[in-house]
């Protein structure tokens, strides 16, 4: 069975071909600069078979952007597409599992857009594009917050008047479980533990977005996102934690303009703010001078508080994953976070880590530590393939 | 020798006389509504000088919540009151009512010496990537918002009962301590090398453990959409978020700290469950930062919740005390807050006396 997946980003999509349940990649790309701004300079960049193309096409929105990629992929007529699969960032309480669409299923989804307002639409106007389009194609929701959906009432309420709670659906939902999971299981495999007894502290740490998930016995049980994506780790534009008075401050001094707050926290501070130069972290870590030095020391400090917070909760754990763009590359970055923790079981040996052809999956651990530090290349695409799969069969 | 201790708060002011050596107070009261009086300097005066007999102390001790980079204790002069008065940017409401305090203490019981006692002073040294915010630095300076503790008082007291402390590991000569104060608002820090590391407070109430009326940490996106989807404006959000949260929140009703503890009711469980899962997230990242733990200590109004946190607390620490092959240990301060900054104020007299002496 050939299962395409689609990853929406606010102006890109990424699509991958897989043939199931083998999981063997066919096909893939990603049309980039997708919307009305950028429609000039709009494009596919398409791969198969090892071979590279790209197809300069305008594509406003979303939706388009799928009709050309569906084009492509039509004309080509290299291999059949048998379902899709969709990367949902958002499924609040309404779904915990993936989802196979329907009518009933698309209304919800319209109506908790706004829970994820940059992610969710782009990618619910190609499920509806999808729907018109293609209707004899079986599509299937997977959301990177039903990994979550197990984090246990003490972790995820939140402790403000249950009215504004129940209105807004307020409590901790947790991101990136596609990955998470996905990196757990595979370190899992790579261990000899069976996924059901398996503890873990996965780092997602990409060059946008970051978080730590806790995992006790196969079950996400914490995640430093919260309701929001704006919560727990500094990240390239986003604070991370931060003392709602700050937000409530701004608020004041935009003159409740919540759009304003909104910006400025997403997008215009993290690594951004704090260096006022770089929202890349591998930037800064490329500088030498105080201000840098200072950016990395606060970035690396929360992400080595947080770890420490989850390796307690989790108890007795098996592992440390690092994954993602940062946590699968930047060598530096996974010996200071680790540097130090010892007291949890953990010792990185320098020259594996250090290693220029670090060969993923990787155990960076050294031999003697009770706890493994395993590097795991995330693939959330497969991920939703996997499932997607077996949700149809 | 005697000493007075004032603690003013919101709205009380909290009066005690300790004598040296003597571990109960001999007097204690409290006046309700003092910032009334402090519009009227003679009313004031007069009050105390009814309650507390002049005769009766040698020294006054103030307790303040904020001191910038002041360490304390600090004998008061003019540079001292100069130095308050610009600080009151960072402390708006605080700051001059103390300074209004000192003018009153100082026309009625004058030449008594004044000592100030400041909450802030432990974290001083707080490093600056514990401390700031991941937003512009313009900005952060504009909003004045970083983070800081709370109860400094008692975390030093706490640590420095460790420090001195025969029973401390004669190997390790800088200790690892946690100092968990449960107070209405609890705190916990991170003590080592003589600096506290990390504090689980913010710049404000709004960040940390979860209090009696306050939600302590809180997601930012929440704020925002309360602001867009219920359309309330800051000021009505903060006063739910400091006064109608927390642990209120999570019961239904006012209860303290101590009842989640001692209550069997499933809304005090789920509030205690609340509170113990964020202790472990804190004591886990104090453990990270130190690389290890020796000790933890237990103060503040609720210190002796630490009889059932502190057997706890070491069975959850069971794998660190196996992997750092050191036992962790832990301590109940009983001590009220009064009680310590009567003993920090003798024991800053009888310093200041030895130095001048010599």
């Amino acid at each position: 069975m050939n299962i395409l997946v689609f990853n929406s980003g606010s102006s890109s999509l990424k699509y991958k071909l897989f043939s199931m349940p083998e999981g063997k990649e066919l096909l893939g790309g990603e049309a980039q600069k997708v919307g009305p701004a950028m429609t000039a300079s709009s494009r596919i960049v398409h791969r198969i078979n090892g071979v590279e193309s790209i197809h300069k096409v305008p594509m406003t929105n979303p939706a388009a952007a799928f009709a050309e990629v569906m084009k492509l992929l039509t004309a080509e007529q290299a291999f059949p597409i048998d379902a899709i699969g969709h990367r949902m960032v958002h499924g609040g309480t309404f779904f915990t599992r993936e989802t196979i669409v329907d009518e009933a299923v698309l209304a919800t989804m319209k109506r908790i857009e706004n829970l994820a307002p940059i992610h969710n639409p782009p990618s619910l106007q190609i499920v509806e594009s999808c729907q018109a389009q293609y209707r004899s194609l079986r599509q299937v929701l997977v959301f990177d917050t039903a990994f979550h959906s197990t984090i246990p009432d003490y972790a995820s309420c939140c402790p403000i008047p249950s009215r504004i709670c129940r209105k807004l659906g307020i409590r901790k939902y947790g991101f990136h479980g596609t990955s998470h999971e996905y990196v757990c299981r595979q370190a899992a495999e790579f261990l000899g533990v069976p996924f059901e007894e398996f503890n873990a502290v996965s780092c997602h740490l990409g060059s946008g977005g970051a978080s730590l998930c806790a995992v006790r016995q196969g079950c996400s049980i914490d995640n430093t996102m919260g309701y929001s994506p704006l919560q727990g780790l500094i990240m390239s534009t986003r604070t991370g934690q931060l003392d709602a008075a700050i937000p409530l401050k701004l608020l004041s001094l935009y003159g409740n303009d919540y759009h304003s707050v909104s910006q400025f926290l997403n997008s215009r501070s993290g690594i951004l703010g704090l260096s006022q130069k770089y929202s890349d972290i591998r930037d800064v870590l490329a500088e030498t001078n105080e201000n840098s030095r200072a950016v990395t020391d606060a970035y690396l400090w929360r992400i080595q508080k947080y770890l420490g917070s989850y390796l307690l909760y989790v108890g007795d754990v098996h592992a440390v994953i690092f994954t993602d763009t940062i946590g699968e590359t930047m060598a530096s970055v996974r010996w200071e976070i680790c540097a130090n923790l010892s007291c949890f079981g953990i010792q990185v040996d320098y020259a594996v880590n250090s290693g220029e052809q670090l060969k993923l999956p990787a155990d960076i651990a050294s031999a003697d530590s009770p706890v493994r530090v395993l590097v795991i290349q995330t693939d959330e695409e497969k991920a939703i393939a996997t499932k997607t799969y077996w949700k149809l069969n | 020798m005697h000493v007075l201790v004032l603690r003013p708060e919101m709205n009380t002011l909290h009066l005690s006389v300790y004598e040296n050596q003597k571990r109960s107070e001999l007097l204690a009261t409290e006046l309700v509504d003092y910032t009334d009086y402090l519009e009227h300097p003679g009313e004031l005066s007069g009050w105390i000088a009814r309650h507390i007999p002049a005769q009766s102390f040698d020294v006054i001790c103030i307790r303040c919540l904020f001191g910038g980079q002041m360490e304390g204790p600090e004998w008061v002069t003019e540079k001292t009151i100069k130095h308050l008065e610009q600080l009151i940017a960072y402390s708006p409401v605080h700051l001059p009512r103390v300074l209004e305090l000192i003018r009153v203490l100082q026309q009625t019981f004058m030449p008594i010496p004044i000592v100030l006692l400041f909450e802030t002073a432990f974290f001083k040294m707080l490093p600056e990537r514990e401390k700031i915010y991941a937003i512009e630095y313009t900005q952060a300076k504009e909003l004045g918002v970083e983070r800081r503790g709370f109860h400094g008082l008692f975390h030093m007291a706490a640590c420095g009962r460790t420090l001195h402390s025969k029973e401390q590991c004669p190997v390790r000569t800088s200790p690892r301590i946690i100092s968990i104060c449960l107070e209405p608002i609890s705190e916990i820090a991170a003590f080592f090398g003589n600096r506290a590391l990390i504090t689980s407070s913010g710049g404000t109430v709004l960040e940390g453990l979860i209090g009696e009326k306050s939600c302590g940490q809180i997601d930012p996106g929440i704020i925002l959409d309360i602001a867009r989807e219920i359309k309330w404006g800051p000021e009505e959000i903060s006063q739910v978020l400091t006064q109608k949260s927390g642990i209120l929140a999570l019961v239904g009703k006012a209860v303290t700290l101590r009842d989640i503890f001692l209550k069997k009711s499933n809304a005090c469980k789920r509030a205690r469950d609340v509170f113990q899962y964020q202790v472990i997230q804190h004591c886990g990242a104090a453990i990270a930062v130190m690389g290890g733990c020796d000790k933890i200590v237990f103060s503040g109004k609720y210190a002796a919740l630490g009889e059932i946190l502190g057997p706890w607390l070491l069975e959850i620490c069971r794998p660190v005390m196996r992997y750092q092959q050191r036992p962790i240990t832990y301590e109940i301060l009983y001590e009220p807050i009064d009680r310590i900054c009567a003993d920090m104020a003798f024991s800053s007299f009888l310093s200041q006396k030895k130095h001048t002496a010599s």
